[in-house]
C-alpha cells in the first residue's frame, strides 16, 4: 500500500513538473519592495510676475503625479496623510515630521514656481526622508507654454536617480503612428502621454510604417508619394523628406539598425519576384540581401545588439516569426504554433520580442511576448476586440499598441505584463503606433 | 477492496490533471469519419454567373458569352451547346437572341439567361471601332483570392487566360497596372507582402501565356485602398484582389 502511494506521489510530481502553470510575467515591484514617494506639490515661487501661475501649477503637479505614477516604479502617498504642506524650498523641510509618521515614506519630492519677464521657473527637490540626503535639486528656465516639458523632464531626472539608471524615465518620449485621412494616411506625432499631437506629413497619399531612429532625429516609413511603395526619411526637426536611394517597385517595413548606420526593410527588388529581408546603408550603399525564400519576408526589426533580426515569413504556411542573423544564416522559426503572427518588435534589452498574433481558432489579434531564450510565451491582451502592433518604450517597461476595443482602432499604452492599460487617442482610424528612444 | 478504491481514486486524479493541465490548446471537435460524412452527404444546388461580352452587337459581329458555375458537372447552352462548368464561347446571332444557360449538377439545375440585341444596319456590316480603353475596360476582368492566400484558384486561371488572350490579340499595345489588394483582416504591414505576391502571381501567370513581361507592372496597396469599405464576408471577398488598371502613355 505504501509503495503504490509512493508511486503515486511521484507521478503526480512528474504530471505537476512536465504541465507547469502558466507564468504570468510581472513588471511592478511587489508592494512589500515598492518606493514610495511623497508629492507635495509645487507652490508658488517668490516674485512671481504672472496672475496666470496657478494654471501652470496645476498642470505641473498633476503631469509630474501621472508620469511618476505611470513609470510603474513608485507609489504615491495620499495627500491627505502629508503632515506638512507648502514646502517651497529645503529650509521648510521638517524630517522630524515625516519620519515619526509610520507611512514607510521613501523620498519627498517638493518645489516652486513662478513667471518672471515672460520665463517659466521651476525649482524641485527630491530628499530621501530616512538619511536627510539630498538626491536631487533643479532648477529649469523655459517658456511657459512648455511646462507639461518641464514635468516631464522632472519625472525622468527622478526615474533615472531612484531607479539607479534602470530607467532613463520615458516621460520624455513621444509616440509616432499613423492615421486615417480622406485618401489615406498621414503620420502624427504625440507626445508619450497622449498629448501634444502633430501632423508629420501631409502629402495626401498613403505613409505607412513609421520607426524612429536611434537619436529620434529621423523617422523612415513607407510612402506611396513615388506612385509605387518606397522607403523615406523625414527629418522630424525641418520635415524634409528623402528617399532611401534602393531601385524596386516595392520597398516597405523599413526600420533603423541600433547604431543608426544602417537600415533593414523588405523589399522586392529587380529580379526577384517575392520580398525578401535587405540590409543597406542609410545612403542606399552596400546592400545586403538576408534572406531568400520564395514566399514573403517582412517586418524586420533588430536585436539591441545589432546582430539579429527577427521578422515574419509564410516559409511554415502561415505568417510566423523567424530569427537570423545578419550574415544571412539560416532562419530559425520561434514560436512553432500556428495561427496568423505579425509586426515583431525586440526588447531595448533584447530579452523579449513582441509581437500581434492571432492563434488558429481565434478570431482576433492579441498581443504576445515571447521570451527569446526559452521560447517562453506571455500573452498581454484578452478579449478585447483586435490588439496589434506592439511597440517597446525604450525602458522595456511600457508597450504602446493599436486596439479596436472601443470600436475604430486608436492607440492604447500598457505596462509590458498587460496591466495599466490607458488609451492615448480617441481620433479613430490610429494605426502603427512606434515608440522613440531616450530624448536626453 | 479498500486499496482497489484507493488505487481507483488515483487513476481518477491523475486523469483528471492529465485533462485540465495541459497547455491552452482549444478542444477539437473530432473530425467526422468518412462513414457519418456518406450518410449525411448533401449536395449542394449548382451556382451560375453567365454574362455576355456585349448587350449589343450590329449584325454580323460576334460576341461572347461566359459563364462559370460551382457545384456543377456540366453547362449547358441551349440552342448552342453542351460545356464544361466554366468557359466561354462566341456566338454571331443574326437577330436579338435570348440565350439561357443550365448548370447541372448532382444537386439540381440552375438556369440564368441573358439577351443580346443585333441592330439591324442597312448596308450590311457596321464595324464598331473601340479604342483600346474601351476593349480594356469592357474584357478585362480581375482576379479574386481566398483569405491569406496568394496562389491562383481555379476561377481566377480562367479568367487570366482570357485576359491574357485579350491581351495579346485584341489590345497589344497596351500596358497595364496589377494592383494586389487584401482585406482589412489580415496584419497591415503583411497585407502589403500579400498584395504584392498577387499582383505577382497574376503577372507571372499571364506571362506563361504569353504577355510581354515589359507591359506588366505591379503594385501593392496591401489593405490600403478596399474596393468595398464594409466590414463582412462580402465586402472582404471583393478586396482580395489582383485589379487591373490601363498604364495610359503620353502620345507624342
Amino acid at each position: 500500500m505504501r509503495r503504490l502511494l509512493l508511486l503515486f506521489v511521484l507521478i503526480l510530481s512528474f504530471v505537476i513538473a512536465i504541465f507547469p502553470q502558466q507564468e504570468t510575467f510581472v513588471i511592478k515591484p511587489k508592494p512589500d519592495q515598492e518606493t514610495v514617494l511623497a508629492l507635495t506639490g509645487f507652490q508658488m515661487g517668490d516674485g512671481n510676475q504672472d496672475s496666470m501661475i496657478d494654471v501652470y501649477l496645476e498642470t505641473l503637479n498633476g503631469v509630474l503625479k501621472s508620469d511618476l505614477e505611470n513609470s510603474g516604479f513608485f507609489r504615491l502617498l495620499s495627500p491627505s496623510f502629508f503632515p506638512q504642506k507648502g514646502i517651497k524650498v529645503p529650509q521648510q523641510l521638517d524630517f522630524t515630521e515625516w519620519r515619526d509618521l509610520n507611512l514607510k515614506i521613501d523620498y519627498i519630492i517638493f518645489g516652486n514656481s513662478k513667471i518672471i519677464n515672460n520665463n517659466l521657473i521651476v525649482e524641485c527637490w527630491v530628499f530621501d526622508i530616512k538619511t536627510g540626503d539630498k538626491v536631487l535639486g533643479k532648477r529649469y528656465k523655459t517658456m511657459p507654454r512648455y511646462v507639461r516639458k518641464v514635468a516631464h523632464r522632472i519625472s525622468d531626472a527622478i526615474v533615472s536617480i531612484l531607479t539607479a539608471n534602470q530607467s532613463f524615465g520615458v516621460a520624455s518620449t513621444q509616440i509616432v503612428f499613423e492615421r486615417k485621412s480622406e485618401v489615406g494616411k498621414e503620420l502624427y506625432v504625440m507626445d508619450y502621454d497622449g498629448e501634444n499631437v502633430h501632423k508629420l506629413t501631409s502629402n495626401s497619399n498613403i505613409n505607412l510604417t513609421p520607426e524612429w531612429s536611434p537619436d529620434n532625429s529621423e523617422i523612415c516609413f513607407t510612402s506611396y508619394i513615388d506612385k509605387f511603395p518606397g522607403i523615406f526619411f523625414l527629418n522630424v526637426l525641418d520635415g524634409t523628406i528623402d528617399k532611401l536611394n534602393v531601385m524596386g517597385d516595392f520597398l516597405t517595413t523599413p526600420t533603423f539598425s541600433p547604431d543608426g548606420k544602417r537600415i533593414a526593410f523588405s523589399g522586392r527588388l529587380k529580379g526577384s519576384d517575392n520580398p525578401d529581408i535587405y540590409i543597406c546603408d542609410l545612403d542606399g550603399k552596400n546592400l545586403v540581401n538576408i534572406t531568400q525564400n520564395s514566399g514573403i519576408d517582412i517586418s524586420p526589426t533588430f536585436s539591441p545588439s545589432g546582430n539579429q533580426i527577427c521578422f515574419v515569413s509564410d516559409r511554415g504556411g502561415s505568417p510566423s516569426l523567424f530569427i537570423t542573423d545578419i550574415y544571412g544564416a539560416a532562419p530559425e522559426k520561434i514560436i512553432d504554433e500556428g495561427g496568423y503572427m505579425s509586426s515583431p518588435d525586440w526588447s531595448p534589452d533584447g530579452r523579449f520580442i513582441a509581437f500581434s498574433w492571432r492563434p488558429r481558432g481565434e478570431n482576433h489579434f492579441d498581443i504576445y511576448i515571447v521570451e527569446v531564450a526559452t521560447k517562453r510565451v506571455f500573452q498581454l491582451t484578452k478579449g478585447q476586440g483586435d490588439n496589434e502592433n506592439p511597440s517597446w518604450s525604450p525602458d522595456g517597461r511600457l508597450i504602446v499598441f493599436e486596439s479596436n476595443r472601443d470600436g475604430s482602432f486608436d492607440i492604447f499604452r500598457m505596462f509590458a505584463d498587460g496591466t495599466n492599460v490607458v488609451k492615448l487617442t480617441s481620433f479613430g482610424g490610429c494605426h502603427n503606433p512606434s515608440w522613440s528612444n531616450y530624448n536626453k | 477492496m479498500k486499496r482497489f478504491f484507493i488505487l481507483g481514486a488515483m487513476i481518477l486524479t491523475l486523469i483528471f490533471l492529465f485533462s485540465c493541465g495541459g497547455r491552452k490548446t482549444p478542444v477539437k471537435t473530432p473530425p467526422q469519419t468518412q462513414r457519418a460524412s456518406q450518410q449525411h452527404e448533401t449536395f449542394e444546388k449548382p451556382e451560375l454567373n453567365f454574362y455576355a461580352s456585349k448587350d449589343t452587337i450590329n449584325r454580323g459581329e460576334s460576341v461572347t458569352l461566359y459563364w462559370n458555375s460551382k457545384y456543377a458537372d456540366e453547362v449547358i447552352i441551349e440552342n448552342v451547346g453542351k460545356y464544361s462548368p466554366v468557359g466561354s464561347i462566341d456566338v454571331r446571332p443574326e437577330t436579338t437572341t435570348e440565350y439561357t444557360a443550365i448548370a447541372q449538377g448532382k444537386g439540381g439545375i440552375t438556369t440564368k439567361s441573358l439577351i443580346v440585341k443585333v441592330l439591324q444596319t442597312s448596308g450590311g456590316i457596321v464595324e464598331e471601332n473601340l479604342s483600346d480603353e474601351e476593349i480594356f475596360r469592357r474584357e478585362i476582368k480581375d482576379v479574386f483570392f481566398d483569405f491569406d492566400k496568394y496562389n491562383l484558384r481555379p476561377d481566377a486561371v480562367e479568367t487570366l487566360k482570357r485576359d491574357a488572350y485579350i491581351l495579346i490579340h485584341k489590345i497589344p499595345n497596351v500596358k497595364i497596372l496589377i494592383e494586389g489588394h487584401c482585406d482589412e483582416r489580415g496584419s497591415e504591414e503583411y497585407n502589403l507582402a500579400l498584395g504584392d505576391k498577387r499582383a505577382n502571381a497574376a503577372k507571372e501567370f499571364l506571362i506563361k501565356e504569353g504577355v510581354d513581361p515589359s507591359r506588366i507592372r505591379t503594385i501593392s496597396y496591401g489593405e490600403e485602398r478596399p474596393f468595398d469599405p464594409r466590414h463582412n464576408e462580402e465586402a472582404w471577398a471583393k478586396n482580395r484582389r489582383a485589379h487591373f488598371v490601363l498604364i495610359k502613355e503620353d502620345k507624342r
